[in-house]
């Protein structure tokens, strides 16, 4: 039997939520568990996911539409299987239903009693002679037409536009198939993972983002001094997994996983490190970073770049990271979006050092500065408990000095 | 007989001529052909469309009648049935309703009452309408061409342009039974090209004014007028509007009506007559019972209001179709709001 797709009661309150993006489209296969689409409440914007898997037909609800808790949004119809009917009714409210995500309705609300009028009431669908016609002759599901005409008919020109616009996929796609001349690449096993992984980070994590400017005229002196001094070449980015380790054990809620519903703060701060190996992109890891010297920070990040050219790294080196860094700057980039590294919260995306004009007391001075921007799971932080972690950050890198 | 090609011609001719024209040239082929009616001698008829024919034909085939329409049409189908071939006159249409018996229930019946044995080939003239005729009043302003297109046995023929309007009347005059040939008063002094060359053209054939893909319009008479003008003025906003004028009302051409909806899916009828029992009431049903498989909007009507004709000009104004209620109605059946 199909599965129903319908909004699920999120709070206790909960009458209607708004259609933020569906994630899967009309006709595509999804699975059980998947996440179907984003709901928006006034508290806060959840992923629904798929009860069953098959094919995802029959939207009815789109995007950025306030839906009534309990409407049946589209079916997951499995192989042979027929939709229910061409006529969408308003489902019946159903209290087991919607126990199911464990939210248990506990007070009869506006929704019930207009549902309950109106369950005997069907909503048709206008389709003018002409078009029924056409989408026999062209074995159209009906699903897929939205009407133009008064009441939302569907009218000839509604066919003939769909009629248009599957004409000018398969040209695309024939285009793209078979006339287009290609060079096959396969993609590298840590290809396929960090594809899969961006996948679920940029469909199931609502990221937001926040940048600072800064000066690293400070970190270029201390950099200039432990040379001197002692001999010691300490990387930039060294030098940023040690500031950023010990930014994130004051504000350890951006070390975190969000798990069942429940936050994960990591007692451990390791500290990943986005790096381009032949085969793809990887983050090794800096384990306890807030416990380890500069030097042995420097040794580390040695060792990793050793590894990513020649024969890559071990699973312990790429496993338990709390946070990532992506450093662009040796490629020139000024600054840029870095996805999260699910699960973990966020990850800090560092563009190239470059010399600004600042002013420095009320007269231009020129000072080399670079841009952080990082990236943050809405579900576990808001802008206001991730900006006293990068403003932190900030400050620790203009004034090196004051790293223990 | 063959169809002069209308576009090599240039010759132009009001309607009223090409009526004149029409009777002039069956009256001289037959002495047969007889004009009766009011004034139809010197004056030429109500409106001056038969002058100078008694000056040609003589009384033997042009005679005036006393103002008794019910006498008048029982004295043609008494000619009719001994051997004449009378065409009559009608002042305005509005008075046929006086003859109605003897239209309707006598001529319209004598070749089926009789079994074939004898026929009545009458034309009966009616001037009708109303537009520029501006304060004709309730009795001078009808379209009453309903009445007669429910009549079993009677033609019914309306044309809305001086060639059709010779083409047709020849036919009429040839036709071995009754025809209700209907002018419109308001067209008379329209001109239009007519060849020299004779032409006949034949009752039940409609005519496409205009080709189009967008919508087929059915218009008829004066509306022709209209719907024309109308469908320039959609062109630039991407209507191309296809016109029929079915010419001969009964029997209608809906064979040609089927054709055009099933290519174009949407149906827009005008008549001037009231809307209520008027004649595009029946093709629209024709088209619905045949082509509803291809329609994309429903049928919508351009019509009278259900009203005596006022005197007053404003409100005269009021009752017909025209054009901006046309192309009204042609932007909703083509979803175009």
């Amino acid at each position: 039997m199909a599965t129903e797709v319908y909004m699920p009661r999120l709070t206790h309150d909960m009458t209607k939520g708004r259609l933020l993006r569906w994630l899967k489209n009309e006709g595509d296969t999804v699975n059980q568990g998947d996440v179907l689409f984003e709901v928006e409440t006034d508290k806060a914007v959840s992923g629904v996911l798929a009860e069953a898997s098959g094919r995802l037909l029959s939207i009815t609800y789109h995007e950025n539409q306030e839906v009534p808790v309990g409407a049946i949004m589209a079916f997951i119809v499995e192989e042979g299987e027929e939709i229910p009917s061409m006529i969408v009714s308003m489902p019946q409210f159903n209290a087991e239903q919607i126990s199911r995500i464990d939210h248990i309705p506990t007070e009869k609300t506006q929704y019930e009693e207009d549902n309950n009028q109106g369950s005997s009431s069907k909503r048709r669908l206008f389709v003018t002679p002409i078009a029924r016609k056409l989408i026999r002759q062209h074995n159209i599901s009906i699903d897929q037409l939205k009407g133009s005409g008064p009441r939302g008919k569907i009218i000839e020109a509604d066919i003939l536009q769909y009629l248009r616009q599957q004409e000018n996929r398969e040209t695309v796609i024939n285009v793209a198939q078979s006339e287009l001349e290609f060079e096959l690449v396969e993609l590298s096993e840590i290809q396929r993972i960090t594809g899969q992984r961006m996948i679920q980070s940029a469909t199931t994590i609502p990221q937001f983002m926040l940048e600072v400017d800064v000066s690293t005229e400070g970190v270029f002196h201390l950099r200039e001094f432990l040379k001197a001094q002692l001999g010691i070449d300490i990387s930039f980015t060294s030098f940023l997994v040690k500031a950023t380790a010990s930014s994130l054990k004051l504000h350890s809620r951006l070390n975190a996983s969000l798990v069942d519903g429940h936050i994960h703060i990591y007692k451990q701060i390791n500290i990943g490190v986005a790096t381009a190996t032949n085969h793809g992109l990887v983050a090794p890891v800096v384990h306890n970073a807030d416990t380890l010297t500069l030097a042995q920070i420097q040794e580390r990040i040695d060792y990793f770049q050793r590894q990513a050219g020649s024969k890559g790294f071990t699973l312990q080196d790429l496993s338990g990271g709390t946070f990532t860094i992506s450093n662009l700057g040796m490629y020139g980039i000024d600054r840029f979006t870095a996805l999260i590294n699910p699960p973990e919260a966020a990850i800090l995306a560092v563009g190239r050092i470059h010399k600004q004009v600042a002013l420095k007391d009320d007269h231009p001075v020129e000072q080399q500065m670079l841009t952080l921007r990082l990236s943050v799971d809405h579900r576990i932080l808001d802008g206001a408990t991730a900006a006293p972690f990068l403003i932190d950050l900030k400050k620790t890198i203009e004034n090196p000095n004051s790293i223990s | 007989m063959s169809m002069p090609d209308k576009d090599i011609s240039t010759r132009k001719l009001s309607y009223l001529m090409a009526i004149r024209e029409a009777m002039q040239e069956e009256m001289r082929r037959d002495k047969n052909v007889i004009l009766f009616g009011e004034d139809v001698e010197r004056h030429g008829g109500g409106f001056g469309v038969s002058k100078e024919l008694w000056e040609e034909f003589g009384d033997q085939q042009v005679r005036n009648m006393p103002i008794s329409e019910n006498c008048m049409a029982g004295l043609a189908l008494g000619a009719a049935m001994t051997g004449c071939r009378p065409i009559l006159e009608f002042m305005f249409m509005d008075f046929s309703a006086l003859a109605i018996d003897q239209i309707c229930n006598e001529a319209a019946k004598i070749h089926y009452m009789y079994g074939g044995q004898t026929n009545a080939p009458i034309v009966y003239r009616c001037p009708q309408g109303g537009l520029s005729y501006k304060s004709a009043g309730a009795h001078h302003s009808q379209s009453l061409e309903a009445w007669y297109v429910h009549v079993p046995g009677l033609k019914v023929v309306f044309p809305g342009t001086p060639y059709d309007a010779k083409g047709l009347l020849k036919a009429a005059i040839c036709d071995p039974n009754p025809v209700v040939f209907i002018e419109h008063k308001a067209l008379y002094n329209n001109e239009g090209i007519v060849p020299e060359d004779e032409y006949i053209i034949p009752l039940g054939k409609a005519d496409v004014k205009r080709t189009g893909s967008s919508i087929t319009v059915i218009a008829y008479g004066y509306m022709l007028q209209f719907a024309l003008e109308a469908a320039e003025k959609l062109m630039p906003e991407g209507i191309d509007v296809e016109i029929i004028d079915p010419r001969t009302l009964n029997p209608f051409d809906e064979e040609c009506f089927f054709e055009s909806v099933r290519k174009t899916h949407r149906v827009v009828l005008i008549q001037e007559a009231c809307r209520t029992g008027g004649v595009t009431a029946e093709w629209g049903m024709r088209i619905e019972e045949e082509c509803f498989d291809w329609l994309d909007a429903p049928i919508v009507r351009v019509a009278g209001e259900d009203v005596p004709i006022p005197y007053a000009q404003s409100l005269e104004e009021k009752v017909w179709p025209n054009i901006s209620k046309i192309i009204a109605a042609i932007k909703n059946v083509c979803y175009f709001n």
